[in-house]
């Protein structure tokens, strides 16, 4: 059994949340976390128990790191500082080091199961800096299938369109191909399609559109506005990607 | 003041600061509707029988389930001021697949106004009325300057905000802020609303923490009516360098308001002024507590 198998059946009250860590050569990413249980239950203070767990993009575990974030506090996560040296999915969860059913009782609902909010930031070589908030929750089933349109727009500053890969969940990947769509956003004309492997559990991986559409870039020029439509069976929503000439970057939810 | 036809409470907008010395897009891809189940089948009904929606909303959701309606969209300018400088309904109506663009400079310049610090209230409506699941999913903003860029993306949604009924506050949470040689964060407060007449220029408070027992407070400034409002730490706290040295240039920031709800933007900029990262804050209390 996986540490996050573990830590998710120790903790049935909180959802791991996830988010693409990138580490290696000239980028490392800093997981940032406010302790907000002071925020809900003043006075109590909570201290809250942070649990991450990083993969590789195979979906294999890397580090486990724990640590206690004081009331109203933060905790600042540096991947590389870690040893981290493989980008992938990181999971994390901040337990609450109290009983939050008692201490909410006559006041309010608790959440079956707590997710936790927290925000990455992308490095590159302390050059460029991108920003989030984390993303799907870990699940324990395949996501359902389904079909995400990625609108593109030519710009003369952007290199290479592409997308970040997640598959946040534990159960074995049906294997099998999913599929890209490169068509035109006006009249929705078809222009390319390329297969992409499936994702391991809790695999991810950086698709570059370059490397399956060679042609994209005279193609994005000529038709202006384009759409990458992905068919998937077995992943959570990408994130988008952006690569700058100037060597930013922006990677966002869809 | 925002013209009375600028929205209607049920269509669903997203306030998104807009910067004068970068080029400013927005855009939109419409992803599919959600699959019909028997919950969603059963919603329209069940909000009616609980006398949440009229009857005519419940017509049209089930209206909408049979043959969706395409997306249209609607943009507002107003400046940090407060001041609305312009708005149109902007053409083509999009369903699901569809790319919607806006270069929000060109708009700008279509009017006549002059590319300026501001907000852009972009309004996107099907013409559901139910009050539940309105959000037609997420608004990109992206921002450039001299090749660099910023930006996120966020929901368009339809809930009251700030409309009249008393409101317990806004606390803004920041758990990275960062002054040294080569990054400065800042904060950025949008003071919005659903209602068009919302009138209540606010005046926030904010915290610089190293840890929970050594911080600075100082006031933010004013932010108008449906504006933004933009401060660097370095404007708000001249001797943050100083005060975060001893946590290597890091610390967090909490930002705090009565009596009205506020959006943040948390904002990184290079030494040098330039536009680095924007990330929207994210809810502490909906992790935890069950409204539904």
């Amino acid at each position: 059994m996986s540490h996050l198998n573990e830590l998710m059946s120790a903790h049935p009250g909180y959802a791991f949340t996830s988010q693409y860590c990138l580490v290696g050569d000239e980028w490392n990413t800093i997981l940032s976390f406010f302790n907000y249980y002071e925020q809900v239950f003043p006075g109590q203070g909570i201290v809250a128990h942070l649990l991450v767990v990083f993969h590789d993009e195979s979906g294999n575990e890397v580090k486990v790191h724990e640590q206690e974030v004081a009331p109203g506090s933060t905790a600042q996560v540096n991947a590389r500082e870690l040893g981290v040296t493989r980008s992938g999915l990181v999971a994390v969860a901040a337990v609450a080091m109290a009983n939050l059913e008692e201490l909410a009782t006559g006041k309010f609902k608790i959440n079956s199961s707590i997710p936790t909010s927290f925000y990455v930031t992308w490095d590159r070589a302390n050059s460029a800096r991108g920003m989030m908030h984390e993303w799907e929750g870990v699940t324990q089933s395949r996501h359902a299938s389904s079909i995400h349109h990625v609108g593109l727009k030519y710009s003369e500053q952007i290199a290479e369109h592409g997308l970040m890969l997640t598959n946040p969940n534990l159960a074995p990947s049906p294997g099998g191909k999913d599929m890209l769509t490169l068509r035109s956003a006006t009249n929705r004309k078809t222009v390319a399609r390329a297969e992409l492997e499936r994702l391991p559990p809790m695999g991810s991986k950086v698709v570059r559109f370059k490397d399956y559409f060679p042609n994209i870039d005279a193609q994005l020029q000529e038709h202006d506005r384009m759409v990458i439509d992905l068919t998937t069976c077995a992943q959570a929503a990408p994130l988008t990607a952006e690569w700058y000439k100037s060597g930013d970057f922006h990677f966002h939810h869809l | 003041m925002i013209p009375f036809e600028a929205w209607q409470q049920h269509e669903p907008r997203m306030n998104l600061p807009i910067f004068g010395n970068a080029l400013n897009e927005v855009d939109f891809t419409v992803q599919d509707d959600r699959k019909l189940n028997l919950r969603r089948i059963v919603a329209p009904a069940y909000h009616f029988a609980r006398g949440r929606s009229p009857w005519r909303a419940v017509l049209s959701n089930y209206k909408h389930m049979l043959a969706p309606r395409p997306f249209t969209f609607k943009a507002c300018f107003v400046n940090r001021q407060g001041e609305m400088m312009c708005h149109e309904e902007l053409p083509g109506a999009y369903r699901a697949g569809d790319f919607f663009y806006l270069n929000v400079n060109d708009w700008l310049r279509s009017h006549n106004v002059p590319i300026q610090d501001g907000s852009l209230i972009l309004v996107s409506s099907h013409g559901r009325a139910d009050r539940w699941q309105s959000s037609p999913g997420n608004v990109t903003l992206r921002v450039t300057d001299s090749g660099y860029t910023a930006g996120y993306r966020t929901g368009f949604f339809a809930r009251p905000l700030n409309a009249g009924h008393k409101h317990v506050g806004f606390t803004g949470l920041n758990p990275r802020i960062e002054v040294n040689t080569r990054w400065v964060s800042g904060l950025l407060l949008i003071n919005h609303s659903s209602e068009l007449g919302y009138d209540k220029t606010v005046r926030p408070t904010v915290r610089l923490h190293v840890n929970p027992e050594k911080f600075l407070e100082t006031t933010f400034g004013d932010i108008a009516p449906h504006a933004a409002s933009e401060r660097s730490i370095l404007e708000l706290f001249p001797n943050a360098e100083e005060f975060l040295a001893s946590a290597g240039g890091i610390g967090y920031s909490v930002s705090m308001l009565t009596g009205a709800s506020l959006a943040s933007v948390h904002v990184l900029r290079y030494r040098s002024g330039q536009l680095a990262s924007l990330e929207h804050s994210r809810p502490a209390h909906t992790n935890i507590i069950n409204y539904l």
